[in-house]
């Protein structure tokens, strides 16, 4: 009886703890995610493929601004029932594509701002300063990134308010990021202040980071080309006609030319490209691509409207071939592996940021010429340089982003930061009318948020 | 002459009962007697004047007296009874009833015959001197003999405290259900069980006395000792193997489950060997299932899709007379020569067939039970299908008196086909109610069409795709047990159970999930468990006090490890994942989790008339951070018998009445998240981190307070029998992924936390009546009905009390678990056709503009109650058997009405057909009063997919024929040439009929305990013929 109670005893002991143990296979606790430059390495690169979600770049952000703009409908008659609402100008708060970016742009902030605290808690051996800096420096263009993005959609352009005092996005307490014991509930905060945070942010990139070789991440002439385009947002024309020219003079990037120009599109990067999504094969979210959406799915098409601004010299034409009676987009064309990289930032759009800024400055012989330089590369006829000045010339420039930039995430916010009134074109029912300014051209704060953020509850965008 | 008193005395011996003869001593001659002891040593010696010549054993009495006892056993009705167990008591001399009810067995006078058969009550006669003992036994009725199996152990009803209810054994055998826990469902009051899908094998929900938790309201399984909340575990058991089901409902019978036993405890145990003869049984069904969904709800065809069509083209001043209609509509795709039925081309009427065999029997120290069994159902959507074969192999063997061991292994090995559900664009059901019907699936030259659902079609997806799921499940463990004295005893167990699960996907190229290049995936899930008790018992039994106590600990732990495997570019044909293909996935992901703790139970009673008893238990989790390892559990229950006290002996018509309460606290462990993480992704061809979620370190287990009061009773010789119950449970600390604003970073954007409490409430009430009882195998007519409610109600939520509101539902203080919460719909204005819905609550102003509405409370998901009611008619070898099952008064909600009632706004989407109701009941003209809008081609006024609102909201209500039974037990005469002991056919229905309450309702009622219709494959109902016969 004795032998088998200590027996008993004897187990008990034995085989308690080992029962209870914790184990994190395909995790690592936050607090201790980054401790030497390896960690920090793989935790800067885990921030890129958040932005290669199809919440974000692979394809609602670069969806939104073309079927909510004059560039693309969603076929009429057979679609999977996608992005309907944003096609029908019908959104409401409790659309989940709504809910899903705003989470997606609201996370790759948290990723990036917990990165860049907890890697300068650590002290790094003097041989990877340089390479701390650069990983670091990427951290911050990507934030940088997230937030202008997360503007863009949620809030009005910089220029709706004379000192754009109008809500923004909300900015957390970066330091509190990351741990569940210090949940925020934060309000939005103004735009102006947003767009101090990215300029921050860009500013404090460049600073960090080198000159790169992957396109596929973010390097200094990447975050100056990046806040290029947001000095131009905030019509900080001075500002932004310099720093589009010193990635032109400096970048070492070149113009495609026109022969490369279509073949680029399912290549992973070219000459001009700044800054690409990279996506392999291997990833994930394929599916859910922008390029199955256009060619697979077939779900939407480019508008007559688009292209009959092209003229059939176009080289640019080719991109949207008619099939039936319906224009494809073909800018993300490889179907069959469905890894189509997404273009960020190319050296194309900072001669058009050039052209802008000399025009608004009234630089007009230089505005002329840098915008000559995308026509006369896309157009197979030789065509005589431009001759507009004033709004005609700023008009022009418009009309050439928007050939240039089609379908890759700019067209609607180039409608809006110029209040322009538009149609928004349907197939087979009659356009809408989007008269400037609207409350329709952003994205609702989503019900979700509205639901668990008291102080977010009253700062709905109007008409929501 | 010494011998002729001898004989004498064997004379007498047989003719007078043992007791007059103990100690009886012929005096013979030379002072040589022969003592004849019965009292406990029956022996025969002889002395020779008083010194004991013979030490040995002269003569075992017993060898010398024994006899050959026979008899025939039946029933009441007088039907034979083969199979019952004969035993000597305190013996291992054993025997059973052949095919007529005949038995043999080896006794002497005195001893105790034990005659034991399942549904029966024990009888126990003393052995006279007769040599014939026939018996008729009464089926056992008297729910308080009834012995509950609790998984540590069997206790005797009549003496339990808690709440607690056996599944009769026929319930789950002749039936064809995949699943055991299907076979609760409308069988034990209280417990909630609603099936999610009709692929056959999937797992219905089931909820003890509620839902108790916001995360993990699973009951706990117990099989033979080895517990789990892995539902699959059940599912994969042979209903055939199973000997005794008991569901374990309160505190005082849940609380020994500790940090698992809130949510209730469904114990199984598996069958034995039994000594003697050995037998064999088989038995086999075949038949088959088809659709329950009526045929008035098929989706639209052609013609009918035109005239809708058309009406939209006008409706909306596109074209202004039928014909131009047509022809804009013909424009834009529409094909009226086209009528295809997609509903006949994507279901079935499936094959069900089932074959079992077993064999037991053994010797008096050891037995066995061996079983095979095959079962194959064919979903009523085609390529889906369950195959299962199991077999079971239980041993036990008495090493000593003192000694005994059991061991069992069992294999099983299942297959199912199934198809994608919810929104897929894969999931046929869908394709059902959405893919237009002048969309033809084949090509004019035969080859399947493509241009439509993306490519998805399903009749080519049924024909061409592979999705299979595999489980390879052993169960198996070994118990040990030594009886130290009388009262004390030791017993270890060891249990394990490992599968491997095996998802198989191989989709060809160029249509539906497939992809350009064809795609093959398998995912692997490699399970081991095990368990490991140890138990000591004590039990004493000293006049009229009796007490049963065990203590002990217990070790558990899981282990999983996933992989995943994707790849592409495969060429068609070949079914494996090609060596040299794209591989797109591969990945693996371990999982483990733990339990410890040590444990006391007691029960005692007093001249079985009252009763006591407590239990306490102490649970480590590894769920939860080191600070809040571990909890302390308890119960403590009291009953009283009091149909046993003297003063109600002049009342002769009450045989039972007992009260029992109980109170105690448990614990649920759901597995949330603790720990801030960031996890591996990949980027660029490189793997790397980011930031996945926020984790609560202070989070704990939910405690589960429950009181009960119940109330067993039996009147009129046991002709009316049953229990009243009524709970109350409160859980509090609920854990719940609460929501969290985005900007934390949490992909999910929700934090784990124990946010508040809820309380189930309800009442169970169970009776039984022998309507009539005739014997001589005249007619019976037994009823059994079941009731039960449970009201829940969210009392706590956080310390804000503040609601947490989803796009389709909230839960906030005061309301059920689950509550819709959507704009309220107000109909349709006559005069124009258009939606109307309620601005708010206050259902005063309505509003034609969706985007006024503002969401409310619609209702919940919670039946009010749940009821059951079986008849069971016999006469002769004939029965009739049938059982109603309602579910009533909770709403469900179709998340995807939405688009199938599209009002015109899809128009000409592939996906665009329309619900019959929409077609049936829609507004054409001014002055019509109906719940459908005008259907108008474009429609932007109502119809968006992302208009939900409690229009889509209907009564859940039903009362469905769940079973009907029609059997004949062949007579013995005639069986007996075949060398069968029993025979017996039956011909039998599921849910052959299914009453709807809600008109509007196109599609089965039955939706999970979440009350949303998923667009699953609807529930089968099953016609088969079956046939039992053991040799």
């Amino acid at each position: 009886m004795k032998k088998y109670i200590l027996l008993l005893a004897v187990m008990t002991i034995l085989s308690c703890e080992d029962t209870l143990e914790q184990r994190f296979s395909d995790s690592v606790d936050a607090r201790e995610a980054i401790t030497d430059i390896n960690s920090l390495k793989l935790a800067t690169n885990g921030a890129y493929a958040l932005l290669a979600n199809p919440a974000h770049y692979n394809r609602s952000f670069v969806l939104f601004p073309e079927i909510m703009s004059d560039n693309a409908f969603i076929d009429a008659f057979d679609n999977t029932g996608r992005y309907l609402d944003f096609d029908n100008y019908t959104l409401t708060a409790n659309n989940v594509r709504v809910n899903e970016t705003w989470n997606m742009m609201s996370r790759i902030i948290t990723t990036t701002s917990i990165v860049i605290r907890e890697a300068n808690k650590v002290s790094f051996p003097e041989t990877v300063t340089e390479d701390v800096d650069q990983y670091i420096g990427e951290m911050y263009a990507l934030r940088g990134l997230a937030f202008h993005n997360f503007q863009l959609l949620y809030a009005q352009p910089y220029n709706f308010t004379t000192d754009a005092s109008h809500l923004g996005v909300p900015i957390p307490d970066f330091e509190l990021l990351g741990n569940g014991a210090n949940i925020q509930e934060l309000a939005r905060s103004t735009t102006a202040n947003v767009y101090k945070q990215i300029t921050n942010d860009l500013l404090e990139a460049i600073n960090l980071m080198r000159v790169g070789t992957n396109p596929a991440k973010m390097d200094r002439n990447a975050a100056k080309a990046l806040l290029a385009r947001v000095y131009l947002h905030m019509q900080n024309w001075k500002e932004a006609r310099d720093m589009a020219a010193a990635v032109i003079d400096n970048s070492g990037k070149k113009l495609l030319t026109r022969e490369a120009y279509l073949a680029s599109w399912a290549e992973d990067s070219n000459v001009e490209t700044l800054f690409t999504i990279s996506n392999k094969e291997t990833d994930s979210t394929r599916k859910s691509s922008i390029g199955y959406f256009y060619l697979t799915y077939r779900d939407a098409f480019a508008t007559d409207n688009f292209k009959d601004i092209l003229s059939d010299t176009d080289i640019r034409k080719e991109l949207y071939p008619t099939k039936d009676v319906v224009n494809l987009v073909k800018k993300f064309p490889r179907t069959v592996t469905k890894d189509d990289n997404i273009q960020v930032l190319r050296l194309s759009e900072m001669y058009l940021i050039k052209a802008e800024a000399h025009a608004q400055l009234n630089e007009t012989v230089d505005a002329q010429q840098a915008l000559d330089v995308i026509i006369q590369r896309a157009d197979s006829n030789t065509i005589p340089p431009s001759t507009e000045t004033g709004q005609a010339l700023l008009d022009k420039i418009l009309v050439e982003r928007r050939k240039e930039l089609a379908y890759e995430g700019f067209r609607l916010f180039d409608l809006t930061r110029y209040g322009i009134t538009f149609n928004k074109f349907k197939q087979d029912t009659a356009p809408i009318s989007i008269v400037a300014p609207s409350n329709k051209t952003i994205l609702p704060i989503p019900i979700k948020e509205i639901n668990v953020n008291p102080n977010i509850a009253n700062q709905q965008n109007p008409g929501y | 002459m010494k011998y002729y008193s001898f004989l004498i005395f064997i004379i007498t011996y047989k003719l007078f009962p043992f007791d007059i003869c103990n100690n009886i001593t012929f005096k013979t001659e030379k002072n040589l007697d022969v003592v004849i002891n019965t009292n406990k040593k029956k022996s025969l010696y002889i002395k020779s004047n008083n010194k004991r010549l013979s030490k040995e054993l002269f003569l075992s009495l017993d060898n010398l007296v024994q006899n050959s006892i026979r008899g025939n056993i039946k029933s009441e009705d007088g039907s034979v009874l083969p199979g019952v167990t004969v035993l000597v008591k305190n013996s291992n001399i054993g025997s059973l009833t052949d095919f007529d009810g005949n038995y043999e067995i080896k006794a002497s006078q005195g001893d105790v015959l034990v005659f034991s058969y399942v549904g029966f009550e024990t009888k126990e006669i003393i052995i006279s001197n007769t040599t014939t003992i026939n018996l008729v036994l009464k089926e056992d009725i008297n729910t308080l003999e009834e012995v509950i199996i609790t998984g540590y152990g069997t206790q005797k009803k009549e003496r339990l405290t808690g709440a607690a209810q056996n599944l009769k054994l026929k319930v789950i055998t002749a039936v064809p259900r995949a699943d055991l826990q299907e076979s609760l469902q409308g069988n034990i009051a209280g417990v909630q069980v609603a099936s999610n899908s009709g692929q056959p094998g999937a797992s219905p929900d089931v909820r003890i006395r509620g839902i108790g938790s916001f995360e993990s309201a699973f009951p706990l399984y117990v099989i033979d000792g080895f517990q789990t909340t892995d539902g699959k575990v059940i599912t994969s058991l042979n209903p055939n193997d199973i000997k005794a089901i008991s569901v374990l409902k309160d505190a005082s019978a849940t609380s020994i489950y500790g940090v698992r036993g809130a949510n209730g405890v469904i114990v199984i145990e598996t069958k034995s060997g039994v000594s003697g003869k050995t037998q064999i049984s088989y038995s086999t069904q075949s038949g088959f299932s088809s659709s329950t969904i009526a045929k008035r709800f098929k989706p639209l065809n052609t013609s009918e899709l035109q005239e809708l069509l058309i009406e939209g083209v006008l409706n909306a001043g596109i074209e202004n007379n039928n014909k131009n209609a047509l022809n804009y509509l013909v424009d834009r795709g529409f094909n009226p020569n086209i009528n295809t039925d997609w509903y006949d081309l994507n279901t079935q009427n499936g094959i069900y067939q089932q074959h079992n065999i077993s064999i037991k029997g053994g010797s008096d120290k050891t037995r066995f039970y061996l079983s095979g069994g095959y079962f194959n159902q064919e979903g009523i959507i085609k390529n889906t299908q369950l195959e299962r074969m199991n077999t079971r192999l239980k041993i036990d063997h008495e090493f000593t008196d003192k000694i005994k061991f059991d061991a069992t292994i069992a294999y099983t090995k299942s297959i199912a086909k199934v198809r994608p559900g919810a929104g897929k664009f894969a999931n046929p059901v869908r394709a059902i109610y959405r893919i237009r019907p002048d969309i033809s699936p084949f090509n004019k030259d035969g080859t399947f069409n493509f241009s439509f659902n993306s490519t998805h079609n399903p009749v080519a997806q049924a024909k061409e795709e592979i999705r299979k799921n595999s489980t390879y499940r052993i169960l198996a463990g070994a118990g040990l047990s030594y009886k130290l004295t009388e009262q004390f005893s030791l017993e270890s167990l060891i249990n394990m159970n490992q599968a491997f699960q095996d998802e198989f996907t191989r989709l060809p190229s160029g249509f539906g999930d497939g992809m350009p290049t064809g795609r093959g995936e398998q995912d692997s899930d490699f399970l081991f468990s095990w368990l490991f008790r140890n138990l000591v018992r004590y039990s004493i039994d000293k006049k009229k006090s009796s007490l049963n106590a065990f203590g002990g600990y217990e070790l558990q732990k899981t282990r999983n490890k996933f992989s995943d495997l994707t790849v592409e570019n495969i060429p068609d044909g070949l079914e494996d994942l090609a060596n040299g293909s794209t591989p797109t996935v591969a990945k693996t992901k371990k999982k483990q989790n733990g339990l410890n703790s040590i444990f006391l139970n007691a029960e005692y009673s007093y001249d079985n008339t009252y009763l006591m008893s407590a239990s306490i238990r102490r649970d480590g989790s590894s769920k939860f951070s080191d600070s809040n390892k571990y909890g302390i559990f308890w119960s403590f229950g009291l009953g009283w018998n009091i149909a046993n006290e003297s003063f109600m002996n002049s009342i002769g018509f009450i045989n039972t009445l007992k009260i029992r309460s109980s109170y105690g606290i448990n614990g649920n462990d759901p597995e949330t998240g603790v720990f801030d993480l960031f996890k591996v992704n990949t980027y660029d061809g490189d793997p790397g981190l980011f930031f996945e979620s926020v984790g609560n370190p202070n989070i704990k287990w939910e405690l589960n307070k429950a009181f009960n009061i119940g109330l067993d009773y039996a009147f009129f010789t046991n002709r009316i029998h049953g229990s009243i119950d009524w709970y109350i449970r409160k859980t509090t600390d609920l854990l719940r992924e609460k929501p969290i604003p985005a900007a934390n970073g949490d992909g999910g954007n929700t934090i784990a936390e124990n946010i508040g409490s809820m309380q189930n409430t309800g009442i169970e009430i169970n009776i039984t009546t022998r309507n009539v009882v005739s014997s001589k195998r005249g007619v019976n007519w037994t009823t059994n009905f079941n009731f039960s409610t449970n009201k829940n109600e969210i009392k706590k939520l956080n310390s804000t009390g503040k609601p947490i509101i989803r796009a389709t539902s909230i839960i906030t203080e005061g309301e059920d678990i689950r509550t819709f919460y959507l704009p309220k719909y107000a109909g349709v204005d006559p005069t124009n056709g258009k939606a109307l819905w309620y601005i708010d609550d206050s259902r005063t102003q309505v509003t034609s503009n969706y985007k006024e509405a503002k969401q409310v409370i619609i209702g919940n998901a919670t039946p009010d109650f749940y009821a059951g009611l079986r008849n069971t008619f016999s006469y002769r070898g004939v029965t009739l058997d049938f059982q109603f099952y309602t579910a009533w008064g909770g709403l469900v909600y179709d998340p995807w009405s939405t688009f199938t009632n599209s009002d015109g706004s899809r128009k000409l989407s592939s996906t665009g057909n329309v619900s019959r109701g929409t077609y049936e009941r829609r507004w054409q003209k001014p002055g019509d009063v109906t719940d459908v809008p005008a259907f108008i081609y474009g429609n932007r006024q109502s119809g968006s997919s992302s208009q939900r609102s409690s229009r889509f909201v209907y009564d859940g209500s039903y009362i469905r024929l769940r079973e009907v039974t029609l059997s004949y037990d062949l007579p013995t005469v005639s069986i007996q040439k075949l060398g069968l002991s029993n025979a017996r056919v039956y011909i039998k229905g599921n849910n052959l009929y299914t009453y709807i309450k809600d008109d509007r309702l196109e599609k089965d009622p039955e939706a999970g305990s979440k009350g949303r219709l998923n667009q699953e494959i609807p529930i089968s109902s099953t016609l088969f013929l079956g046939l039992d016969i053991t040799f």
